[in-house]
């Protein structure tokens, strides 16, 4: 296919990832929005690019090209003195590929193949956000429509063809499936949340996510309660009072320092006969653990601690692991078709 | 073959639960478009199985519980009916593959054990209170078939997060507190209709002594004891989670054992009219 009917186009990327840069070189290399116009512009007008699209979220600055030469020193040349990052860096943390392996590459983007975690579906609303950029900056061309298109199709079928994407691989959203295989709707359980640490707040912020709405922080310190409960809309209260929230609980998150458990089977047995028949379930995010392992004893208990949830979302992503080399080599394959249909 | 054969009926309706069953069942593997055939199959099989049992239920002007095969559709039946109703009222996810499991095991089963279909000896019309007591037992027959079938799911999904298992069914079953509900409610409706059905079966046995045999009636009042016993121990909390969702499968297994007492009287050779008029069976 060519826009003049002589020459084919040459598709060309450079980029940088994850995979070829660490943290620290990935930040020098990240594109503000605020500089994404004046990079369009350059490279349209600079880089003398027939079609460009910028895909720059924080595992990945890439840019996707059209040209009449397969040769990237145009880009390499605005990226450097248009928007500061040095040549040789750039070859030293980046990669380039041209033809057929662009293709390839965009569909293992798109389908989250390349993914620091592999399968995640965050990658594929990104490049949808950079298609739409690009196709408003009336940046993508003929080409680009189809290679992104098609790469959606793509990221669709892995979705629903392989188990690529299947189980939870973050605790977080780990423990936000066990909530709703016990609770069902999170909506309508009450969350109680013991302790401000990292962990806790990364694991109510996931059930919030999926729907909980009744929140309770508990903490030593009342304003710094005060002040996590404001982030989720919340109620706060002091961590002593916790067997005073405990039978209204459906939900709780034991992610304090306390050096012994908060919560014995003794002082739960008491607090079980005040309910009625509703399943109970504990996350354990502390270590030392918060709650004695001997409430998972009890009826309608549901205790899972730090390893249970480790070794949950591990089994999950060595599943999906397992499904990377199937999705590839089909996606390779679909990759190869629509080359050859550009090319054709 | 006769389309209006109430036998042909029935194994289509049959044959279609198990169709439903295994689409449903296939849809597990992640193939969507399954999980809506498994419903059409699972509608489709429930309106032959009606045709059939109202065929049936001509001959006699009432719902056909004549013998142990009937009664086995019958319960199939009512349970398909309740999920139908109860699985979108209360979003009970694979509720359909169970139900259609029991369904298909039910009712294929019965068509296969031809001695099920023997036809009852010609008796003079009862009152008709006895076929609103059987009517409404058999229903509530089909209410216990559903709830075991929910307690079997409880048991799934409660096994499933002790052992730490995630994954594939898991994932696709109703929440704890979602059957734990449901339990709830299905096991009050049940009681409640069986009561009713016992209440008037006790009134008729008293207008009618020696009517029926005491090796029946002990055997509908102890399954109708059990039930009201599991239901008063879930009332004051001394019977939930996993040990009354056991219970409710030993309960529906005891109950299903119970059909040969309560239909003992029936399953004797078929007079010679009877098999004239039903020489298929």
């Amino acid at each position: 296919m060519s826009d003049n009917g002589t020459q084919p186009p040459k598709l060309l990327l450079l980029g940088s990832s994850h995979r070829t840069a660490p943290l620290e070189v990935r930040e020098r290399f990240a594109i503000s929005p605020a500089q994404l116009a004046a990079l369009y512009e350059n490279l349209r007008e600079r880089a003398a690019l027939r079609e460009c699209l910028v895909l720059n979220t924080c595992n990945r600055v890439e840019i996707y090209a059209v040209a009449d030469r397969d040769d990237p020193d145009g880009i390499y040349e605005v990226l450097e003195r248009q928007h500061g990052i040095p040549r040789d860096q750039l070859a030293r943390y980046g990669f380039f590929e041209s033809g057929e392996a662009v293709v390839r590459h965009a569909f293992a983007v798109a389908a989250g193949l390349d993914s620091q975690m592999v399968g995640e579906t965050e990658i594929l609303g990104q490049v949808k956000a950079s298609y739409t950029t690009a196709t408003e900056r009336s940046a993508a061309g003929p080409v680009l429509h189809r290679l992104f298109q098609k790469s959606f199709q793509a990221a669709k079928w892995a979705r629903t063809h392989t188990q690529l994407g299947s189980g939870q691989v973050s605790l977080g959203n780990v423990a936000v499936d066990l909530a709703t295989r016990v609770c069902g709707d999170l909506k309508d359980a009450v969350l109680l949340l013991a302790g401000t640490g990292e962990a806790g707040q990364k694991t109510a912020q996931a059930l919030v996510s999926r729907g909980a709405e009744q929140i309770t922080v508990l903490s030593r310190e009342s304003a710094r309660a005060q002040e996590l409960a404001a982030t989720f809309n919340a109620a706060s209260g002091a961590l002593g009072d916790l067997a005073h929230f405990l039978p209204h609980a459906d939900i709780v998150i034991g992610a304090t320092g306390a050096p012994g458990p908060l919560l014995t089977a003794d002082a739960l047995k008491p607090i079980l006969k005040t309910r009625p028949a509703r399943p109970f379930f504990l996350i354990d995010l502390a270590v030392p653990r918060n709650f004695d392992p001997g409430v998972a004893k009890l009826r309608n208990v549901y205790l899972y601690n730090l390893d249970d949830l480790a070794e949950i979302a591990n089994e999950n992503l060595r599943a999906r692991l397992a499904e990377v080399d199937k999705t590839k080599a089909a996606l390779d394959q679909r990759a190869a078709e629509l080359w050859a249909r550009i090319t054709g | 073959m006769d389309i209006a054969d109430d036998r042909w009926l029935l194994w289509t309706g049959s044959v279609l639960y198990g169709i439903a069953f295994l689409l449903t069942l296939a849809s597990l593997k992640g193939r969507a478009g399954w999980r809506a055939a498994g419903r059409v199959a699972l509608g489709a099989g429930f309106i032959f199985q009606s045709l059939g049992l109202f065929l049936r239920g001509l001959l006699d002007h009432a719902l056909p519980l004549t013998n142990v095969f009937e009664i086995l559709q019958a319960m199939a039946w009512s349970a398909i009916a309740l999920d139908l109703v109860v699985r979108p009222l209360f979003k009970l996810k694979l509720l359909n593959l169970f139900a259609a499991g029991l369904a298909a095991v039910l009712s294929v089963g019965s068509l296969f054990l031809a001695g099920f279909d023997r036809l009852a000896p010609a008796t003079e019309p009862g009152s008709p209170w006895v076929g609103f007591h059987a009517a409404l037992a058999v229903f509530s027959y089909g209410v216990f078939g559903l709830l075991a079938l929910t307690s079997l799911m409880y048991i799934i999904q409660h096994h499933g997060l002790e052992a730490r298992r995630s994954g594939g069914i898991f994932d696709r079953l109703p929440a704890i507190r979602q059957l734990e509900d449901i339990n709830g409610r299905l096991i009050s409706f049940g009681v409640s209709v069986l009561t009713v059905s016992v209440a008037v079966g006790v009134l008729d046995l008293i207008a009618q002594p020696g009517s029926v045999g005491w090796l029946k009636v002990g055997v509908a009042l102890a399954v109708w004891f059990g039930y009201a016993v599991v239901l008063l121990l879930r009332r004051f909390n001394r019977l939930v989670g996993a040990p009354f969702a056991i219970a409710c499968v030993a309960m529906f297994t005891g109950a299903l054992i119970s059909l040969w007492p309560l239909t003992r009287h029936v399953e004797k050779p078929p007079a010679p009219e009877a098999v004239a008029l039903h020489s298929d069976v």
